[in-house]
Parts: C-alpha cells; structure tokens; sequence
C-alpha cells in the first residue's frame, strides 16, 4: 500500500495550485477574519458568551443542629456560617468581572428558566437548589450528610458552552471548598487567593478572534484534501491510470487504503502547518508548551483520519459513478456546508439545531475539540470529540469499500 | 492462446460490439482495423478484461477473463489509447510505481524499469516529468509501463494517435522487435492501415461493431483480385465529372478525395482514355493520375463504402 501513499502524496506536493489552496488560503483567510473581526472578539477577549439563567430556591437557613452545641461552640460556628455564606458567594462569584466576561446571568424563577432554556434564550440553567446554604454548611461544619452542589442544565451537551459552563462551576466548588476550610480555620491557606472566584477564570483560557479563526480555517481546507483526494482519483479514471491498477490484480482495498492514508497524512500536516503558521505568524495559541502540541496532535490525527477516509469514500462515490459530480458537489458546497455548521464562518452556538449538526461533522467535532483545548479543558473533553471522529472515519472508509466497483465500468 | 466468443456489448439498447470472434496463436501479431467508433475499444476493454460483455466470453490460455480475470490479469500488457500516466511524476516514477503494483522489487524491478526506459529510448530524460514530454515521448512511457511485468500477450489501442512520423517508426519498429525477438504476442489496433500492414500478421477488419473481414494481407488483398484503383488528381470544380464516372459501366465505386477522386474499376478495364476525354469535354484539368493495385483501405472501402479515417 506504501507505493499508492507514496504516488498520491508526490502527486499533491508537486500540485502547486493545490498546495496554494490548502495551505496559502487558509493563512490569508485567518489573517483577514483574525484581524478584521477582532473587534467583535474583543482582541483577547472571549469567543464566547454563555447566556445564563440563575434559579436561587435557597432559603439560607442555617442546619438545625447547630442549636443543639453548647453555646460557645454555636457561636463561633454560626460566625463561621455567615463568613463562608454558600449562596452568597456563589452570587459574588458570579458578579466577579472575569466571569461576567463569559457567562451573563439572569435571574430567573424555575418555570422561566426551564422556558428560556427550551427556546434557546439561554445555553444553560444554574440552580441553587432548596436548603443549599443548609446542606453545604452541615457537611461542611458539623461533618453531617452529603452537602449540596449547584445544579446546571445545559442545553447542549458536549458544545463550548457547555464546557465553559461545567468549568465555571466546577471552578467555584473547588474555590469554595478551599474557602470554606479556610474560612473555618480562620484564615486562607497559603499562597491562595482569599477572594472567591479570584481564580475561577484560570480554569479557561479567552480565544483570541485569531486563535478562533486558525482553527476555523484550518478545519475546513483540511476538508478539501478529501475533495482533491477524489478529483485526483477522477482524473486517474479519465486518464486510464486506475484501469492499469485493476490489470494488476491489486485488490481495491488496497487502492483506497491508499487514498485513506495519503489524505490522512496531507490533512495532518496540512493542520500542523496551519496551527503552526498562527503560532508563528500571528502569536496565536500557547504554541510554546509541549501540552498544546500533545492536544492538538491527538484531535489532528483524528480529524485527519475522518478526512482520509472520507476522501476514500467519495473517491469510491466518483469512480463508481464515473463523473467527477461527487468530488465538485463536495468541494463546491459541501465543505462550505459544513464549514458553516461547524462554526468556521461564527460561533453557531445560540442558532437552534445548527449546532448540534455541526458537531456531527469532522470539522464541527474536531474545531470544538481545539478550541476547548486551546483554553486549558482537560483531556476528558478533547475524548469525546476524538473518538467521534475515529467512529466517523470508521463509517466513512466502509461505506467506501461497500460502494468501491470491482471491475471498471461494471457493478461489484 | 487468445479467443472471443461471439462478444457482444451494448450500452443503452445500442450495440457497440456485435457478436466478435477472434483469436490469436501464441507469437502472433494480429492487427484489428477500423474507423474511430468500429468498436476496437470496447473488444479490447473486454478482452483485457476491465469490462464485462453483455454476452459471449474471452479465454486465455483457456481460462475465462469474464469469470476468473484474476488470473489472467499478469498476462496481459495493455497500452491504452489514452496517456494512462501520472503527469506529475517523472518517467521513472511512473514506470517504478507500474512495476511495484505488478508485484516487482527490489533488484528485479530497478533491473526492469531500467531495461524498458532503454527500450523506449528515454533512459537519459528519465527523471524529467511526464508533463514536460512531447506526445511522442509519452506514448514511449505509456509503452513502457506496460511491458515491465513481462506480458505475455501485448494488447495495444491505437498506440500511436497524434504523434510525429519518427516517433511513430520508432514504436511500429520497437513493437515488431517486441514480436520478431522476445515472442511477444501482439494485439494491435489501429485505424491506419499502413501501420497495421506493416506489423501484422494476420488482420481482423472492423466496423459498425462487427469483424467483416479477416485473414492475412494478402487473403484481404484477394478480395479485390479482380479490381484496380484509379486515383484521379483535379484543380478546380470536378464534381460533375466523378458524378458522370460514377455512371461509367466499369467504375464500381467512385469515393471523393480532397484532391479529386478514387475510382475502383474492374481489373485492365482501360479507362484512362475515356477518362480523359470526358475531362477535357468538361473543361476539367487533370493533374495527376494513378493507377494502383488495391491496398487494404481499398478492402476497407469495397467492404464498406466508407475510407477508414472518415
């Protein structure tokens, strides 16, 4: 299979009007949109702006144990219930300047909330549920029950959004947490912030509009090495070249094993370059940490597997129909399809279903895998996208191999 | 070693290949003639194997190509009519990478894309990209990548369409020293006769999607034993006089040239004279006259009362 790797990569690096579109266009592209659209980013502002309804059913009651210490000790705890205030800080911490840059929140009541997340008014519901403060201050100061958690619904799982949202809060539990031990031994730890929701933010980087668009451009020209794949493979047909293959008796697994792996490694280079060409050319990305390349390697070599396979696929599409249809339909408005539903173009979040499609295309999964990696999520949310894509090449390169004619001009 | 029983293809309710039988014994050289749109294609696309036949069946060395193509695919050479090459990669690539999906490496195949980019003549410009060649040099690859593998049975489709006369002698002459010396059996197709004339042995001649004639040049030749062809040069407007020629008892066909006309006459019918009295009663110069045996155009143009480039 080397030998048909090796003929389709030589034959795409010596196309110079190719290697201009896939790797020139995109450079352009981003520098165009980065800079062009940087105002609506805010420069080094966020992407993104989660809409948020708060419903607060708390009703701050302290736990009713406490009223059975001996009165020193119901004191001192009481003291240290009004200093750590869960429901209080959680609304400071939702006041806080570099969660408001994120998240809007509206206060809202439960039916409300429940309405504006149905209509796609807002991305996600935190609730502070009944006897919040009193469970959390229970488990936090008498060592009794489960304590309490703040509830969030998303509308979406699996988006940016809901990433943001799910850091946020997870971000204030483990603030509050370290708060409230320090609240109760009456001072901060060492070393830490004393202010909640001081830190929250760290556990997202902002995307900077160029950052948005490297990855945006990058997603979709690495989706025309599919449609090339297919067009070179036409021409193949046009020019006899592949009937030559069939004479040899090579089986043509073989032959689209080569268009899978070729596309594969031309997407993955193809995004490697273009990542690295914004880290360089426009100071895009941490691109200076091994752990960003170790990220963006792994969504690459899954992205560019789905894009390998789907190359195979509407190669087999175009050599079975015998007309280049398939390949110029992908090319011409496909790509451009999908790079709109995937949010290359502008963030889709808030456009009803647009979303979920997109992340249901190489490059809707792929870009937000990337962009959530970019802002410091962790790997549990890059797998998701990862294995989403492997599944979508897996799909693609069968249905390739079903749809692949043995015999020119003839059925399987 | 090669034979097709009663093949027959259509596409949409047309018949492009119409009940073909043929064969070839191991050694030979045998030439398939006819126009553009005979059907030779479509014969040697089922004979090769790439494209099934509504009915009928091919077999070499007895083995069905329609139910075990297979094994007879490492056979067959076949140079289609088309530049079937890379245009991005050298010559050597192109022939390097025919060679590996045959099977061949290492020494063997460095050893045999070397021996046919000799062959074909362009061991010095090897490592220059197909799309800088002229026609002729691409046919000479498109040969090559064809032979690495040691076919048995050479299966051309007109090979030597659009190129310039010495490349043309150079590929009938290296085909003939394929066939002469290494035994290569040869199927070759071509709608110019003197190509087919000059390399073959035997000859199928084709039209309409049927063989109407076959044999050797000479049994072809027989078939106008008893005529000759008068080829008749003109200036000027001549159309009334190879109408009135046309009318003469002993002219069987009249067939218009770009210069004035062939007229097939019955053997010694000495029509010069009349022919040129009639001229001269119609104020028609007569600027060359030619008096020839038939040639298998000729065979082509009794057969069919078409010229084979029509």
């Amino acid at each position: 299979m080397w030998t048909f790797i090796k003929k389709d990569m030589l034959i795409y690096i010596r196309d110079r009007s190719e290697l201009l579109l896939i790797l020139g266009m995109p450079i352009l592209l981003i520098a165009i949109l980065g800079f062009a659209l940087g105002g609506v980013f805010g420069g080094n502002t966020e992407a993104v702006d989660v809409q948020a309804a708060l419903v607060d059913l708390d009703d701050r009651s302290l736990p009713d144990g406490l009223e059975e210490l001996p009165e020193a000790q119901e004191a001192a705890l009481r003291d240290a219930a009004e200093e750590i205030d869960p429901a209080g800080a959680f609304h400071t911490f939702l006041e806080n300047d570099d969660v408001r840059d994120v998240l809007t929140v509206t206060e809202m009541d439960a039916d409300e909330a429940e309405e504006a997340l149905q209509s796609g008014e807002v991305d996600a519901v935190l609730t502070l549920p009944e006897a919040f403060t009193e469970n959390v201050l229970e488990h936090l100061l008498l060592d009794e029950g489960d304590g309490a958690a703040v509830e969030l619904t998303l509308r979406e799982e699996g988006s940016v959004y809901a990433g943001i949202a799910g850091d946020l809060i997870h971000g204030f539990t483990e603030r509050f947490t370290l708060e409230a031990a320090a609240a109760q031994e009456g001072g901060a730890p060492p070393g830490e912030e004393p202010e909640l929701g001081g830190q929250v933010t760290a556990a997202f980087e902002p995307v900077s509009s160029i950052e948005y668009y490297a990855v945006g451009m990058a997603v979709m020209f690495c989706l025309y090495v599919a449609g090339t794949t297919a067009s070179k493979a036409h021409v193949e047909k046009q020019q006899h070249v592949y009937s030559r293959i069939l004479l040899a008796g090579r089986p043509s697994v073989m032959y689209l094993g080569g268009k899978l792996v070729s596309g594969w490694i031309l997407s993955g280079v193809q995004l490697l370059l273009l990542f690295a060409a914004a880290a360089v050319l426009f100071q895009a990305f941490d691109a200076w940490t091994v752990r960003f390349w170790l990220g963006t390697l792994l969504v690459t070599a899954a992205l560019s597997f789905a894009v390998g396979a789907l190359g195979s696929l509407i190669t087999a599409i175009t050599i079975r129909s015998q007309t280049e249809t398939a390949a110029t339909v992908f090319a011409g408005g496909i790509v451009t399809l999908a790079a709109f539903v995937g949010g290359s173009f502008f963030a889709v979040d808030q456009m009803g279903i647009v979303p979920l499609i997109g992340q249901w295309t190489p490059n809707g999964a792929a870009m937000t895998a990337y962009l959530q990696w970019s802002q410091g999520f962790s790997v549990s949310y890059l797998l998701p996208a990862v294995c989403k894509l492997i599944g979508m090449g897996l799909v693609f390169f069968t249905a390739a191999v079903l749809l692949f004619p043995s015999r020119e001009g003839g059925s399987r | 070693m090669l034979e097709t029983e009663q093949l027959v293809r259509t596409f949409k309710g047309k018949t492009a290949v119409d009940e073909v039988t043929l064969y070839l014994e191991k050694g030979e050289s045998v030439g398939l003639l006819g126009p553009n749109g005979a059907g030779k294609s479509t014969t040697i696309s089922m004979i090769s194997s790439l494209m099934k036949p509504t009915s009928g069946d091919v077999r070499i060395h007895g083995i069905s190509t329609i139910s075990e193509p297979q094994k007879i695919r490492k056979v067959l050479g076949v140079v289609p009519q088309e530049i079937a090459l890379y245009e991005e990669l050298t010559a050597e690539e192109n022939v390097r990478f025919f060679g590996k999906v045959y099977g061949l490496k290492g020494e063997a195949l460095k050893q045999k894309t070397a021996e046919v980019l000799a062959l074909v003549g362009l061991t010095e410009r090897k490592d220059e990209r197909v799309d800088t060649y002229s026609g002729g040099m691409k046919r000479r690859v498109n040969i090559a990548a064809a032979l690495l593998h040691e076919p048995e049975l050479l299966i051309m489709d007109e090979p030597t369409v659009g190129i310039d006369p010495q490349s043309r002698s150079y590929i009938l002459e290296m085909i003939r020293t394929l066939n002469r010396e290494k035994g290569m059996t040869v199927l070759y197709t071509s709608h110019y006769m003197e190509e087919v004339e000059r390399l073959c042995d035997r000859i199928y001649i084709m039209d309409n999607g049927r063989i109407i004639a076959s044999g050797t040049k000479e049994e072809l030749k027989q078939i106008l034993s008893d005529e000759e062809t008068i080829v008749v040069e003109t200036a000027g407007e001549a159309a009334a006089f190879f109408e009135e020629a046309g009318r003469h008892e002993k002219v069987r066909q009249v067939v218009l040239t770009e210069n004035g006309a062939k007229l097939m006459t019955a053997k010694g019918a000495r029509l010069l004279g009349w022919l040129f009295q009639e001229a001269e009663s119609r104020g028609v110069t007569v600027t060359n006259v030619n008096v020839q045996t038939p040639t298998l155009e000729d065979v082509f143009l009794h057969l069919t009362g078409r010229r084979l480039r029509d």
